[in-house]
């Protein structure tokens, strides 16, 4: 292993080097679980010409965007790169750079018998506003002829209906316990790493049906275990990424460490280089995790969410903020 | 020729001039006042210019009457090696005669203490 | 701390105050008309700059006269009810203009300083109440401001007798230092002395304060021009030794270019105080965060006539940050510089990672790979290619190395 691992260190150009990548499906039969979506799916795929555009909803980790690659596959077998066009509504500058890339990347393309459509996979579709959206469904008509689309998101809610209702909409849930953990032996095994149950039990719990986290966590833990991996290693990783950092913020919160649970915040910050909003987003998460997301919490990150637009620093509003929770997290004991 | 006439800051005093249309354009001026029957009262130093802006078209300047606190002679502000940062507009200093004395400080306190003892019977 | 000379040396009588004269004068004339019966004002208004003894009369006025001062300040102000919570029970029979303190009968004197600080429009319950008290002239009361007109408050100006206070004279401040100098038993060079009174322009409290860093060996050069630009950490210093809005408003106006620098440096020793309670830290903070709406607003959307609230604002969110222990201790923002510097070393090798290898494999956004990417692979990273952020994860804050 820490051969392997120093041959990663030399030189990070294999995608291989991580798990995620190397062991995500290829095919339908190897995707965990999803059992309705998988069947739906194999209907569709049986008449190619006819498939609608497609809506992928659900929790992350849970196999969306492996199975919108997989349908790239089957669509085009190897050459499959060179008829989808993969964008992030995260990354992409607004929907004109989006419409741009759409535009050159259907424009002069005349369907066949062997390539009835190009693909466009748009993920994270849920960060557009529905301004964007709007927009977004109107290319997706100008396009209708020449190209499908695959659309993602977590929050089936946040996409504007009249989109739902040109897609055909498939849910996600989070990977059952059995069927992750037996996914994760199945690693291992093929890895050769000695990974006791009760490791893979606790990166279970801990990544709480989040496919991507398991399989991330588990080569960290191989890593830093040096090949004999333990349940303290796990906890001690889980303290080092998101959104283990987060419920550290937050526990310090709760001990009334103020000054710490700010530098530590700043520190994630700093490195990740994430926004206050996303930071807000986090900590949400994570106080509904922890059942500690009440009227009053609440209020207090609506507030400071909607301020960080307005205001100019975003440490001191999200400092403002730690304040604030703190005191509401002294007020409960 | 021009005429020099003392005034004093918070002091009403007459202006020995026909002032015509000027009469309104002085009293605009930030600082300055008109009080019916007594006269101009001019605050402080920068009105004092701006006053002076007018009146030397007509001959006229106004200085402003700083007396030694101490031994009430002028305190001929001119002279004073701090003229560049004095405002020259408070209503009182203290003369250089007075100020070359060693005990300036004492008898400055004593004179304060005369003028506040009367005011207090 | 040692104390400080502008308290040392704090006149307790009328006499020992310097300057203004014939201010003072008809102020301790008023005092005494009044204690006579002769009640032409209800109440008499000082004006002035700061640092020339207002406030000092007054208590210096009250001390002699054998008057128990009740102050009122800025919050006061807010509401009637503050008011007559404080001073009302002391007007509503003519018998209790007097109060028992030490064993001795004092009579009451009303003080409002700075009433300059208040706004007027948001606060008139308060002003009404203020001049309902004085209407029935029962007991005397005093006001101070710190501009020559606060036409604001022009009820108050249209029946109060105004007193104005000007800046003191060169030679003034020049028999204030002598007394001092003497009393210290200092020898000080004529040349710095003649610095000292240059620079003070009038304010006999800069001036003392001046002539107590001089002492102490500070080089007055370095401050010989205090109301102009200072150098940040002088202007810090000063700011945060000042115990009165004033003093921070006037700091503040006359180095306007680093207001928004004085804000964030504030923030940052809120959060890092050890002495400030939590409590007053989320109502600090909370005042913060309210203040950062309007430099955002300000600066996004070029809303410039913003700034006369933060103008108005941060002088007074200063003052309260003091009075709960703010102390600069001489560093730069902590954050500020953190962020500065992690921003461009780490996250431009953030980003170069992502690009060069991973974008377009990795199959998921940016955003997702900072957030859940990141944090597992940085153990891989070779350390001369990515000094910055495995540095950082060396550290232990953020990513998993092994
Ligand atoms: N249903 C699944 N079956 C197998 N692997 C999965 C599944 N869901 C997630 N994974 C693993 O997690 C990684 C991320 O999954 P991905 O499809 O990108 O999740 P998302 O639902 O967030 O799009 C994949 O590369 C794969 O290794
Ligand atoms: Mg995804
Ligand atoms: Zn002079
Ligand atoms: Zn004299």
């Amino acid at each position: 292993m820490l051969i392997y691992g120093v041959f990663i260190k030399m030189s990070f150009s294999r995608i291989d080097t991580l798990w995620v990548e190397k062991y995500r499906p290829k095919t339908l039969e190897e995707v965990v679980d999803q059992e309705e979506v998988v069947a739906s799916l194999k209907n569709i795929m049986n008449n190619i010409q006819e498939m609608p555009h497609l809506l992928f909803a659900g929790p992350p980790g849970t196999g969306k965007t492996t199975l919108a690659l997989v349908i790239a596959r089957m669509l085009y077998g190897d050459k499959w790169r060179e008829y989808t066009l993969e964008l992030n509504a995260s990354d992409e500058r607004g929907i004109n750079v989006i419409r741009e890339k759409v535009k050159v990347f259907s424009q002069y393309f005349t369907p066949t018998k062997e390539v009835p459509f190009k693909l466009v996979i748009l993920d994270e579709a849920d960060m557009m506003t529905s301004e964007a959206q709007t927009a977004l469904r109107r290319i997706m008509e100008i396009y209708s002829r020449t190209t499908r689309f695959i659309l993602i998101c977590n929050y089936l809610t946040r996409i504007i209906s009249p989109i739902q209702s040109r897609c055909a909409t498939f849910k996600f849930k989070r990977i059952p316990r059995e069927l992750a953990i037996k996914y994760l032996k199945s690693i291992c095994e093929n890895e050769k790493v000695d990974c006791a149950d009760d490791v893979l039990e606790r990166i279970y719990e801990v990544s709480a049906g989040d496919l991507r986290r398991a399989i991330n966590l588990l080569q960290s833990v191989v890593n830093v275990s040096g090949g004999k991996p333990k349940v303290r290693d796990v906890d001690e990783i889980v303290g080092k990424v998101t959104p283990g950092v987060i419920a550290g913020i937050i526990e310090r919160l709760r001990l009334g460490e103020f000054k710490e649970a700010v530098d530590k915040l700043f520190e994630f910050k700093a490195v990740s280089g994430v926004d206050g909003q996303e930071v807000i987003k986090l900590i949400l998460n994570e106080l509904m995790m922890k059942n500690l997301l009440n009227p009053k919490t609440a209020e207090i990150l609506a507030k400071y969410d909607f301020r960080m637009t307005e205001g100019a620093y975003e440490e001191v509003q999200l400092t403002a903020m730690l304040a604030e929770l703190a005191g509401a997290f002294k007020g409960t004991g | 020729m021009v005429q020099y006439m003392k005034i004093r800051y918070g002091v009403p005093f007459q202006i020995p001039r026909r002032l015509g249309d000027r009469f309104k354009e002085i009293v605009g001026i930030k600082g300055v006042r008109y009080v019916r029957q007594q006269g101009f009262v001019v605050s402080d130093k920068s009105a004092l210019d701006a006053m002076n802006r007018i009146l030397i078209k007509m001959g006229l300047i106004l200085v402003p009457d700083i007396r030694c606190f101490i031994c009430g002679m002028d305190v001929e502000c001119d002279e004073c090696s701090y003229k560049d940062v004095c405002k020259r507009d408070a209503g009182s200093c203290i003369c250089s005669t007075c100020m070359s004395r060693e005990d300036v400080v004492k008898r400055y306190y004593d004179t304060q203490r005369t003028m506040l003892d009367q005011a207090l019977h | 701390m040692k104390m400080l000379w502008t308290e040392k040396y704090r006149p307790r009588v009328l006499n020992e105050i310097v300057g203004n004269e014939e201010a003072k004068r008809e102020l301790l004339k008023w005092i005494v008309d009044w204690q006579r019966g002769i009640r032409d004002n209800p109440g008499v208004l000082l004006t002035g700059p700061p640092g020339i003894g207002k406030t000092t009369a007054v208590y210096a006025l009250a001390n002699e006269l054998s008057f128990h001062v009740v102050e009122l300040n800025a919050s006061d102000y807010r509401t009637a009810q503050s008011i007559y919570a404080k001073v009302g029970h002391l007007t509503q029979s003519n018998t209790l203009d007097s109060f028992t303190s030490g064993g001795v009968r004092r009579n009451i004197l009303i003080f409002f300083d700075e009433i300059d600080g208040i706004d007027p429009k948001a606060d008139t319950g308060g002003l009404k109440a203020v001049l309902d008290i004085a209407s029935k002239k029962e007991v005397p009361i005093i006001a101070a401001a710190n501009v020559p007109d606060p036409s604001s408050h022009k009820e108050l100006l249209k029946s109060f007798k105004v007193i104005e206070f000007k800046p003191l004279t060169p030679r003034q401040i020049s028999i204030l230092l002598r007394r001092i100098i003497a009393s210290e038993g200092l020898s000080i060079s004529d040349e710095i002395i003649d610095k000292i009174i240059r620079s003070s322009r009038g304010d006999a409290r800069l001036a003392v304060n001046l002539l107590q860093e001089a002492a102490a060996g500070v080089d007055i050069e370095f401050v010989s021009t205090p109301m102009e630009n200072l150098p940040f950490d002088i202007l810090m210093k000063r700011l945060s030794s000042s115990l009165s809005i004033t003093e921070i408003r006037n700091l503040l106006n006359s180095n306007s270019s680093q207001i928004e620098d004085v804000f964030y440096a504030y923030f940052d020793m809120i959060l890092r105080s050890g002495s400030i309670s939590l409590e007053e830290k989320i109502r600090l903070l909370g005042e913060w965060s309210k203040l950062d709406i309007l430099f955002g607003r300000m600066n996004k959307k070029r809303y410039f006539s913003l700034f006369r609230y933060i103008n108005m604002l941060l002088p007074w969110l200063i003052y309260s940050a003091n009075r709960a222990g703010a102390i600069y201790d001489g560093r730069i923002p902590q954050y500020r510089l953190r962020l500065f510097i992690l921003n461009r070393g780490a996250r431009e090798e953030l980003n170069n990672l992502y690009n060069t290898y991973l974008k377009g494999r990795l199959h998921c956004s940016y955003r997702k790979f900072v957030l859940e990417v990141f944090p597992y692979v940085c153990g891989y990273l070779k350390e001369d290619e990515y000094p910055s952020l495995t540095k950082l994860c060396k550290k232990g804050g953020y990513g998993v190395t092994w």
